[in-house]
């Protein structure tokens, strides 16, 4: 039986290049569709994951403070009520917005030096030092790779930063956010929060909301629900926010849910001109397999190796090339339009997740159709008199 | 029919080598670790996905940052779902954002 | 041996475009024989072969061969007594065209569990016999109607079957190739192989042990 089995799959393989314009359509309309459709999925989960893991840097609650609904600056005196709740381990003022250099936006945050813990390691610094209570209303800042590479300064420069009314307001950099942390520092300005306090222009005693981190042996659900006697406050958790960012990122989202779509309406005219005009031409060679003596089993299996042969060198050439695209050239050309970046740091990397979900279900969208509509219309010819079979091919 | 077909082996090869890719990136992101002294000196910093997409101009997105708690990287993550969509006309948005709520129920 | 007992096949039964174009036919074929179907083109010989070849089923009676009904048995069972017993020559030919000759031939043999390549002697034999050898790796779109009648005709012997069914073999080919038919059934049927022939060639008639003439899906005479 091995002989049979082995002609079987020769005769498969052949048909490959004998039917050469079909293998061709296949071929390029699935290598367009998964190049694509991968390199979008990839890179969403890879933000997704990227936001899980973020989100695990985020403190254990974040509270704020509402106003007619809108978040608007807190009380600093917050700080002291928030602190004696029961499991609450430390609260961390915090000034933050947004600022820009050139066409560029970046986050700059304002800590409360006095409270920043001592590191013995600061590992995700390359050069410098992180702040320390020291620099307090001294000007100094700590920068992401991406400002240090855009106005070309390192530890030591000065920078000169303009605030929303237009004033100069000169910095020191003290240190460098290495280029491991990139991705949660490349945009990023800290600084005292006194210095953000004047970047600004914030009033004294008002932040823009507390950072607080709970005991260990207390879950921050709990801790939040103690802190619900407090007037106009919005506490924010991990899991909140984790799913308002994969809200973001979401699976239905306008470009991704196109490029599904042009998958399957391309997987779906595959299988059409495969039924249609591949099927009558095959038609014929089963009824002639038939008369020669291949069994409805031998014919199911030629079809079965050659629609997995071609679904899977289509589908896996297109995923790696995908990987390749979003990975190692940053998806040049989708990017923009995927996530509506203006500028991308050089050496900054897409986060790239390629999950075994992602990869079976392009797989399903594009082998099991191929199977089906190769396989079905060869299973019923094969089971159809091969007399009448031929003649319906010739008619 | 004695001509070696290349595209089974092809198939095998690419097929096995995205098998390892995706070991190797499962694997990879597994072992990311987050920065705990960034967590606990800054708290939640943003993506680095510095920008100034005129997207982010909208009022109507200013108040989808507001919708994602307006933390630090909010912003940031906003502006690629600012371009993919209209956030608001997502059924599944308001019930995936618990306390932001832009619809008026009858009580 | 084998027996058809009235046999009968309608196409598009029950419907406005009904034809019956074989009914109630019972034929006794001896083994080692050259039996010729002849008759009128429609009148229902091409179908009656594929009825025997088990490549069509009637719409009622019964096959036999060697005393066993065939009929019921299932499509396995008749795939498989096909490939070890019968062999093709179809009118319309039939080699599929994207192949050369020699592997058009060597095709039925993938079915089976062997190699095709320990075929290789009796196809060239057999090429020669029939005066193509050179054309051996030709494809078949580059073949004459004559020549591709002969390649037909190997890729039916090459399993070396028991029965051969050749449905107007000598229609698309001249005088000499024609001849050189004649002869190859003759040895056929001198090595003890049934040969079945639609035809309508006087020549290959004359070779024959058994005549049928059909008319209307009828057998009306038989020498």
């Amino acid at each position: 039986m091995i002989k049979k089995h082995r002609n079987l799959l020769r005769y498969s393989f052949d048909c490959l290049s004998r039917y050469r314009m079909r293998t061709a359509v296949i071929v390029v309309t699935f290598l367009i569709a998964t190049t694509m459709v991968s390199a979008v999925l990839f890179t969403k989960e890879g933000l997704e994951r990227e936001a899980e893991i973020s989100v695990k840097m985020a403190p254990d609650l974040t509270v704020q403070y509402l106003k007619a609904g809108r978040v608007e600056l807190i009380p600093i005196d917050y700080a002291d009520t928030i602190a004696k709740v029961e499991g609450v381990k430390s609260v961390v003022p915090r000034i933050w917005g947004y600022a820009g250099i050139s066409t560029y936006t970046f986050t700059v945050i304002g800590l409360e030096t006095s409270s920043i813990p001592t590191y013995t390691t600061f590992g995700s610094i390359e050069s410098g030092r992180f702040l320390t209570p020291e620099d307090a209303g001294k000007g100094n800042i700590v920068i992401g790779k991406l400002i240090a590479g855009l106005l070309n300064v390192k530890v030591g420069d000065d920078i000169i930063l303009l605030s929303e009314s237009v004033e100069a307001n000169k910095f020191h950099v003290v240190g460098l956010f290495s280029d491991a942390s990139s991705i949660y520092t490349a945009d990023m300005i800290v600084m005292s929060i006194e210095d953000a306090r004047k970047f600004f222009r914030m009033p004294d005693g008002y932040v823009t909301d507390f950072a607080v981190y709970v005991e260990d042996y207390e879950q921050p659900a709990n801790v939040a629900a103690k802190m619900s006697f407090m007037p106009n406050v919005r506490i924010l958790d991990q899991d909140l926010l984790l799913r308002g960012y994969k809200a973001a990122y979401g699976a239905r989202g306008g470009i991704f849910v196109t490029l599904w779509t042009i998958l399957l309406v391309g997987a779906a005219l595959v299988a059409f001109s495969q039924a249609v005009v591949v099927g009558h031409e095959s038609k014929f060679e089963v009824g002639l397999l038939k008369t020669f003596g291949f069994s409805t089993l031998d014919i199911i299996e030629v079809r079965l190796v050659e629609s997995l042969v071609l679904g899977f060198f289509a589908t896996s050439l297109g995923m790696v090339l995908g990987y390749v695209y979003a990975a190692y050239l940053n998806a040049p050309g989708l990017v923009d339009i995927l996530l509506g970046w203006a500028f991308l740091p050089r050496e900054f990397r897409l986060p790239v997740y390629v999950s075994w979900s992602s990869v079976f279900s392009i797989y399903a969208v594009t082998v099991l159709p191929l199977l089906i509509t190769t396989v079905v219309p060869a299973w019923l010819n094969a089971i159809t008199d091969p007399e009448l079979a031929m003649r319906r091919a010739a008619a | 029919m004695k001509k070696i077909c290349l595209m089974p082996i092809m198939a095998i090869v690419l097929t096995s080598a995205l098998m390892i890719i995706c070991l190797t990136n499962q694997t990879s992101w597994q072992y990311r670790e987050y920065y705990k002294e960034i967590r606990h000196t800054i708290g939640l910093p943003s993506i680095a996905i510095g920008t100034n997409y005129e997207g982010t101009r909208n009022p109507l997105l200013e108040v989808f940052v507001r919708s994602l708690y307006d933390v630090p990287g909010g912003y940031d993550y906003v502006v690629p779902s600012s371009f993919i969509d209209t956030p608001l006309k997502l059924r599944e948005y308001h019930e995936s954002v618990p306390g932001f709520n832009m619809t008026i129920r009858r009580g | 041996m084998i027996e058809l007992r009235q046999i009968t096949k309608i196409y598009n039964k029950g419907k406005f475009n009904e034809v019956v174009a074989v009914q109630d036919v019972s034929l006794k074929i001896e083994d080692g024989k050259i039996v010729v179907l002849t008759g009128p083109s429609g009148c229902g010989k091409t179908t009656l072969l594929s009825i025997m070849g088990l490549i069509l089923t009637p719409t009622s009676g019964e096959i036999l061969y060697d005393g066993e009904p065939v009929l019921e048995s299932s499509d396995y069972w008749k795939t498989n007594f096909r490939k070890e017993n019968f062999g093709f020559v179809f009118q319309h030919i039939n080699l599929l065209p994207q192949y050369t000759a020699l592997e058009n031939i060597l095709l039925p043999l993938y079915a089976k569990d062997t190699d095709p390549g320990d075929f290789m002697d009796r196809a060239v034999e057999l090429l020669s016999k029939l005066g193509v050898i050179e054309r051996a790796n030709y494809l078949v779109e580059q073949l004459s109607g004559g020549e591709q009648q002969r390649v037909a005709f190997v890729r039916a012997l090459i399993k070396d079957p028991k029965y051969l069914f050749a449905d107007e073999p000598t229609v698309f080919v001249d005088e000499d190739t024609s001849r050189i038919i004649y002869r190859l059934l003759q040895d056929l049927r001198d090595k003890g192989k049934t040969i079945v022939v639609s035809t309508h060639d006087p020549e290959l008639i004359k070779i024959a042990d058994e005549v049928h003439r059909m008319d209307r899906g009828r057998l009306v005479q038989t020498k």
